[in-house]
């Protein structure tokens, strides 16, 4: 087993795993970073509000899509403390996301070639103007 | 050489040793303990799905539909599935090889998560109960791949109840996987290095990255077809607005990674026994680790082969085809990499190599067969036939149930502190080789003759060859009787086995037979490679004739 | 020759004493309490439960996303009954939950913060602002559930699209138009009704099948969170012991993160006039 200078090997209250990091500016002991990280979180779910409220197209989706996603990305860096993590935690946590994009992609790229080959194009409007055709009740 | 004699002259202090009341054992966090639960009750699964195949079969062998109705054909044919595929194919080695030996190769005390390890058995139970009282209340008659929208929307049978059973043995495979994959990464013993791992460890991290990251999708798919049910929202029925092959990518999306759930953890004791009995260290070790999570990564892209013919779009068919052929090289370079390792080495017949070469010889067909299949054309041609149902045996029984065998009959001495009879074994491998082509080589050719599964009745030209299968399939049933029986003798009257009776390498035979609770005496430290075998090495097994043994 | 040696590392954590009658207790003087005995020190426990808590966090990820996958596939077939039927959700209670929600994760993380640094009081008072938040959260799901009930847009033998009975607004008079259900003139178009009402009633099916989802999943976490108020209250779960406290935030914040994408992806599609 490996040899530690202490049963704690290094872990104090903050820093668990061991590895000495810059830490943020503290409020009485808490480190500000959550504070921080949760008026952004705050701003941000105002802007997804907003932005829905908005004309942007085919672009809405994608921005709403953008902005959840950084709120996520804020919270398991600092609330979830990947940040100060192990790499190994990094690719634990980024594995899921992989494999979600790999059914995401696949499964999309069967429902939007459908209509490639289709010898009689679409009819309905709702049929001309979806990503997919060749669907049932469309 | 000599086995390093760790015979203490004491009481047994062996894992059996340690209490023998039932809450000893229901309550048990030993891994090992664990390990034995799964095999008591993975077996009693295998023999009511084995049970559910002998009715089929019995069905088969005339072309009329005379033994039974299509009806309680098709629940019978989908008992049988749902309990072979997740009561019996996933769980076996994982559970029971892999929660007995894991620790102990990397040289841990127990797995990461003991208690979790317990659970998973315990939800195993809760779901299989469920799933077999589904059976009590007519079954379910849609296959175990429960396409939608009959089973959402036409079905009138136990689909919920089934689902849920189903559905709740999915977390036991999910905690399974948790504790082999986080075990592996952090309680590996001083010195043992990635590279230093054998190959079993490298197979059950691939299978277990597998269950994590698999599992979870059939779980919301059949979570889904009970909502359909339950509240006819229609998420994957036409009438309603929901897509079939809705339900079918995301069903495939697991059940395809699944069947190498069901093949990785069988590579990883062949890779094991081949060596042992090869008196040789596997040709190209990196390439057969590195392959096995290549097997688990692109296992995950080839879904969609299970639906050439569903109406899926013909470049989604592409692309899937072209990424079929693709998985299928690194299963390729282990069975090449296994026949090196063959060459020029010093081979025993012993039993477990009897599963071995049964394992080389099979699987290598279910393999190629697959490729046929990956084939659009040829796919095509055979879809709905007994040629994929004969693929995917040749790969189940033929691959995983062989390994499964030869690893129970490998590590039998080391799990039980016993040996079995070496001639019944023998036979009973041998009769499990023939019996299993006779049943199961005329399917192929009768499913390219065109006789389609999952029907109760065929058309008269098919029986010969139907008859034959269930000829093939008594003699089958009967070998896997025999090892129940001799295992069983084996363990009340079998002789004391020693620590290393096949003289093999790999922590677990550095331990006592059986191994004490906390597996060690003291912490290994590993500073060589594995399978250090000396082929010049001819000294005898000492398996008829154990040498030392337990004091009891 | 032998492939490893069996040589014995200083200090074992488990005694190798054959005349000790349970060879298996860890009898070492100074080991932490906090330790469990197949473990050999704090740090490697802490990996095992960090790994093991993301491991199943991708479970959840995958759990998840199979039901947003089925839910995205059936969006795009279906954008514009979709759209109409989303619009009856109301947005505004749907962002002040999702306040709410975020609050809960700043005193989860608090929670986390003080059970490192043992301070009881604070844990057990972040702990149980958390699981009040959650709770609010939950009653107001229960409300919003039963607004639909009362609408009758849950899924089953009582449901009942009819927008237009409530004095829909000119971009949904648009969409609806342009679904076919409304005529030209604003009359409704009763042969188009039964499609609508079957794809309307599909959105609401992922709708409660999703917030249901996540509603359990925080039930179990709220739950959990109690149990770890009773602990703390004993002294346990602080300190070196905090790392159940510090899995249950990871899971609670991974519950969060869920639904950061469902509010927009159910509450706020297309809103724009």
């Amino acid at each position: 087993m490996s040899q530690h200078a202490s049963p704690t090997h290094g872990n104090d209250a903050d820093h668990p795993h061991g590895k000495p990091h810059q830490e943020m500016q503290e409020v009485g002991g808490i480190s500000m970073a959550y504070f921080v990280v949760f008026a952004l979180l705050l701003i941000l779910l105002f802007a997804t509000v907003d932005i829905a409220f908005r004309t942007l197209g085919p672009f809405g989706p994608v921005i709403a899509m953008a902005i959840a996603t950084t709120k996520a990305v804020l919270v398991v860096l600092f609330f979830m403390h990947v940040k100060h993590a192990s790499k190994l935690t990094w690719i634990f946590a980024g594995a899921g996301l992989l494999w979600l994009a790999i059914l995401f992609g696949l499964t999309f790229g069967d429902y939007m070639t459908r209509s490639w080959n289709d010898a009689v194009p679409a009819t309905t409007h709702e049929a001309q103007t979806s990503p997919f055709t060749g669907l049932p009740n469309q | 050489m000599t086995t390093l004699d760790l015979q203490l002259p004491h009481p047994r202090r062996d894992y059996l040793a340690a209490g023998n009341t039932i809450k000893s054992w229901l309550l048990t966090v030993d891994h090992k303990r664990i390990a034995i639960l799964y095999l008591i009750s993975v077996t009693i699964f295998f023999f009511i799905g084995g049970a559910a195949a002998g009715v089929l079969r019995w069905e088969l062998l005339t072309p009329a539909g005379d033994f039974t109705t299509s009806e309680t054909y098709n629940r019978t044919f989908t008992i049988h599935g749902v309990v072979m595929v997740f009561f019996f194919l996933i769980p076996a080695i994982p559970g029971i090889l892999g929660n007995f030996l894991i620790p102990i190769m990397i040289g841990a005390k127990d797995m990461a998560f003991p208690k979790i390890n317990l659970a998973s058995w315990y939800i195993y139970m809760v779901g299989g109960i469920l799933s077999l009282a589904s059976m009590l209340i007519g079954g379910v008659d849609t296959g175990w791949t429960f396409y939608t929208p009959y089973s959402t929307s036409y079905s009138s049978s136990a689909v919920v109840l089934m689902g849920t059973g189903i559905l709740i043995t999915g977390f036991s495979s999910i905690f399974t996987g948790l504790n082999f994959i986080v075990t592996i990464h952090t309680m590996r013993c001083p010195g043992m290095t990635w590279f230093r791992l054998p190959l079993f460890i490298w197979s059950h991290y691939a299978t277990a990255l597998i269950m994590i990251l698999g599992t979870p999708v059939l779980a919301i798919t059949i979570a889904m077809v009970a909502v359909d049910r339950v509240f006819g929202i229609g998420f994957f029925d036409p009438d309603k607005g929901g897509d079939p092959l809705l339900f079918q990518h995301l069903f495939w999306f697991y059940s395809h990674p699944a069947v190498y759930i069901m093949i990785l953890p069988a590579m990883g004791v062949i890779s094991e026994l081949v060596a042992c009995f090869s008196r040789k260290p596997v040709f190209g070790y990196a390439a057969v680790a590195v392959s096995s999570l290549a097997i688990a990564v692109l296992g995950f892209l080839v879904w969609g082969h299970h639906m050439f013919v569903s109406g899926q779009s013909p470049y989604a068919g592409l692309v899937f085809s072209i990424l079929s052929f693709l998985v299928a090289v690194p299963s390729a370079i282990k069975v090449f990499n296994w026949t090196f390792t063959l060459y020029k080495g010093r081979i025993s017949y012993a039993t477990p190599m009897l599963y071995v070469f049964g394992f080389l010889g099979l699987f290598t067909i279910g393999g190629l067969t697959g490729l046929f299949l990956a084939a659009l054309a040829v796919d095509i041609h055979v879809t709905d036939t007994y040629f994929i149902v004969a693929h995917f045996h040749y790969i189940m029984v033929g691959g995983s149930v062989m390994a499964y065998m030869g690893g129970l009959h490998f590590w039998w001495p080391k799990i039980t502190g016993r040996m079995y009879n070496e001639r019944w074994a023998m036979l009973s491998a041998i009769l499990m080789f023939i019996g299993f082509n006779l049943t199961f080589f005329p399917q192929f050719v009768v499913g390219y003759l065109g006789m389609p599964r999952r029907y109760h009745e065929y058309a008269q030209e098919f029986q010969v060859l139907n008859v034959l299968s269930t000829a093939g399939a008594t003699v089958l049933g009967a070998a896997y009787i025999f090892p129940l029986t001799y295992l069983l003798y084996s363990l009340f009257k079998g002789p004391r086995a020693g620590n290393n009776p096949w003289r093999a390498t790999g922590l677990e035979w550095q331990t006592t037979s059986p191994p004490p609770t906390f597996n060690f005496d003291k912490t290994p430290v590993v500073t060589e490679p594995p399978y250090a075998y000396d082929v010049e090495d001819d000294e005898e097994f000492d398996v008829i004739h154990p040498q030392g043994g337990q004091t009891v | 020759m032998s492939s490893s040696s069996l040589s014995s590392t200083s200090a074992p954590k488990v005694p190798g004493d054959p005349g000790s009658a349970d060879p298996g207790q860890a009898v070492h003087a100074h080991a932490n309490p906090a330790l469990a005995h197949h473990f050999d020190d704090l740090q490697q426990q802490h990996e095992a439960h960090t790994l093991g808590m993301w491991a199943f966090l991708a479970t959840e990820i995958m759990f998840f996303g199979g039901l947003l996958v089925a839910f995205v596939v059936s969006t795009t077939m279906y954008p514009v009954a979709f759209d109409i039927a989303a619009r009856q959700l109301d947005w505004q209670v749907g962002t002040m939950n999702t306040t709410v929600l975020l609050c809960s994760s700043l005193s989860m993380a608090l929670a986390v913060h003080f059970a490192r640094v043992a301070n009881r009081k604070m844990t057990m008072l972040m702990l149980l602002l958390t699981v009040f938040l959650g709770t609010a959260f939950l009653g107001v799901k229960a409300y919003e559930y039963s607004t639909k009930w009362n609408h009758h847009l849950v899924p089953g033998a009582s449901y009942n699209f009819e927008p237009w009975q409530h004095h829909p607004d000119e971009a949904e008079t648009r969409l609806m138009t342009r679904a076919g259900v409304l005529t030209a003139n604003g009359e409704l178009n009763a042969s188009a009704l039964p499609a609508f009402q079957t794809r309307t009633q599909l959105f609401y099916g992922y709708y409660f099948t999703l917030t249901g989802l996540h509603a359990v999943h925080m039930i179990i976490g709220a739950g959990v969170i109690l149990w770890l108020v009773f602990r703390v209250s004993k002294g346990q779960c602080l300190g070196d012991g905090s790392n159940f406290v510090e899995m249950t935030g990871l899971y609670w914040h991974f519950v969060d993160i869920v639904w950061i994408y469902l509010f927009p992806l159910l509450y706020l599609m297309d809103r724009s006039s």
